[in-house]
């Protein structure tokens, strides 16, 4: 009789468990230009419907700015499945490591300012390093702008790192960057000798953050807020970490089954506020951004050729690592393009400038499996 | 997949049904295992299991193939829940087929094993129509669950007919099919503190 209870009890117990919160995107002013009387409007349109229905993805953003036609925004889908909230271009999304970019500009401009060259030394710059990261001694500000430090990556390399945001979110989300340094980066070797080989690695920009607050006493939110944000007008962006009722949420197919589960939780936890990719933004925000970059009205000169100059080192394929300093070089239909990706388990987003024709391109979708974006060769040019 | 489960059972459990059927004089009764456990989604640690509690509890049975003084090769059947705060609530019937060493009332023992889990989980899902649009996904999933495990044990009054033993068991399970960054397995862990006794005396 008893062993019958339990049996009746646990089904019951299973159903009664109950899902997690998805807070309501709530009505916020979003008054967009109208692009529906852009001339390829049409075109532009169907291209980034086909891009969404091919990605899997609830939503999909695309910006297309060129020269001798008006920028165009187009948003597809939707951007909240529990409310089935309409994606819109004005809605701000979780921008993964196109982040990179912002922390690149931030450390140049200490260069600009004399506050650090990009020869100094890790252990010099955070002297608490020494005897924690091997061959911190060796190890410049190049080799973390530009990934040949050979420090490791625990995002992308570490399953336990993985597994402990599926497990508790909410502890990963607590956790300061000095912690994430100290559990999963401290003590472990090099994956090569600073300086002889390329490897994309998270643990480049925590240390770089660090850097840049321990030199201007600021938080780093606080830094790009000051010196690239605000300057800029890109005011539906920002790095510190807030309510994120607005942004649009993640998804992804966890099972390979087709199903699309909410995993913006876990995005909120691994990113928000990071160095290496917790920007929040907005398409136009993003456009802003590249066109000040690369036009020269955020860098010195100088300082925007050393951020583009690609990596060269024999370890490379053709000798080509394909990065500058926080910039990847994208080979398109176009030339070379300069810019980022970004991704976690629920986002993937793209900022490209083309410098042969200066178009600027912006693709984000709210599911973080990888994706064709051959579609920028059709557009851009 | 439950035809896939019912297989996999069916032929763990094929050999066990077969010496039972050669055995002489099966024994009249069977003991009952209960543990209560912590589980969380790691690779194999101990740490945090009690930093979160995931609470679960498993009750079971054994079969010997081989019942010595000195050791026992077990299959085991159970069935257990668990509820994981942040992820799921999974359901499982599993069977291991295991080994179990005695050093005077001292016994450490191992396990593989593989069952069904049915999980109701706690992040939303949504699945595509056919007309492109995303509406709600059931909440709930079966997966096959193999599982991997080891513990330590103490018995009192072993050559009674009332024996009972208190033990931990450190357990590794698996949820599969899963597909995120390469991962084809999600992998759990689980740590128990049991007992296992007889309902009724032993003949």
């Amino acid at each position: 009789m008893k062993t019958r209870y339990i049996l009746t009890l646990l089904p019951v117990l299973l159903a009664g468990c109950e899902s997690l919160d998805v807070p309501q995107s709530p009505a916020e002013p979003c008054s967009p230009v109208s692009y529906v009387n852009h001339p390829r409007h049409q075109t532009y349109l169907a291209e980034l419907q086909q891009y969404r229905r091919k990605a899997n993805a609830p939503g999909s953003l695309l910006l297309i700015q060129k020269p001798g036609e008006p920028r165009w925004i187009g948003a597809v889908g939707k951007s909240n499945l529990a409310y089935q909230t309409d994606l819109r271009v004005c809605d701000q999304f979780r921008v993964g490591s196109i982040t990179k970019m912002f922390v690149a500009v931030a450390t140049l401009k200490l260069q600009e300012q004399g506050k650090l060259r990009l020869d100094d030394r890790l252990a010099t710059l955070l002297p608490g390093l020494k005897g924690r990261i091997p061959q911190a001694d060796q190890i410049t500000v190049r080799h973390l702008l530009s990934h040949t430090s050979g420090i490791v990556d625990p995002p992308n390399e570490s399953i336990a790192y993985q597994l402990s945001i599926v497990d508790d979110y909410q502890a990963r989300f607590k956790l300061t960057t000095e912690q994430l340094l100290t559990t999963y980066v401290y003590g472990k070797p090099l994956h090569f000798t600073p300086g002889t080989a390329w490897s994309y690695s998270n643990a480049n920009y925590w240390l770089l953050g660090q850097i840049i607050e321990q030199k201007t006493g600021q938080r780093l939110h606080e830094v790009l807020d000051g010196w690239i944000f605000r300057p800029l007008g890109m005011n539906d962006t920002y790095l510190d970490v807030r309510d994120d009722r607005n942004v649009v949420r993640g998804y992804a197919d966890l099972y390979g089954n087709g199903r699309l589960y909410d995993v913006s939780h876990w995005d909120r936890a691994d990113t928000d506020g990071g160095a290496d990719g917790g920007i929040i933004s907005t398409a136009a925000d993003l456009a802003t951004f590249a066109d000040a970059l690369f036009n020269g009205n955020l860098l010195a000169e100088g300082s925007l050729s050393e951020m583009v100059k690609p990596t060269l080192l024999p370890t490379c394929p053709s000798g080509d690592c394909e990065y500058g300093l926080g910039v990847e070089h994208w080979k398109t239909g176009l030339g070379t393009a300069y810019g980022h990706n970004g991704g976690s388990v629920g986002i993937e987003a793209n900022l490209l400038f083309f410098p042969k024709n200066k178009g600027i391109f912006v693709l984000y979708k709210n599911n973080g499996n990888g994706s064709d974006k051959s579609l920028m060769d059709r557009l851009m040019p | 997949m439950n035809t896939l489960i019912k297989h996999v059972l069916l032929i763990l459990l094929a050999p066990q049904i077969s010496m039972a059927q050669d055995r002489p004089s099966p024994p009249a009764s069977r003991p009952l295992t209960v543990s209560v456990f912590s589980e969380s989604v790691s690779l194999p640690t101990f740490r945090g299991f009690l930093r979160t509690l995931n609470v679960g509890v498993r009750i079971g049975t054994e079969f010997y193939y081989r019942n010595r003084t000195g050791s026992q090769l077990i299959q085991t059947l159970n069935l257990g829940f668990y509820h994981h705060r942040t992820v799921h609530s999974g359901l499982y019937l599993n069977t291991e087929f295991g080994y179990r060493k005695f050093l005077g009332n001292l016994y450490a023992e191992g396990f593989i094993g593989v069952g069904g889990l049915g999980l109701s989980q706690q992040l939303r899902s949504y699945r595509q129509t056919e007309t492109g649009d995303y509406q709600p996904a059931s909440r709930f999933l079966i997966r096959v669950m193999p599982s991997v495990s080891a513990g330590v044990g103490y018995r009192f009054r072993p050559f009674t007919p009332t024996p009972i033993s208190v033990y931990a068991r450190y357990e590794l399970f698996g949820e599969t099919p899963f597909s995120n960054r390469g991962i084809p397995v999600l992998p759990h862990s689980a740590f128990h503190i049991g007992t296992r006794f007889f309902l009724h005396p032993k003949s």
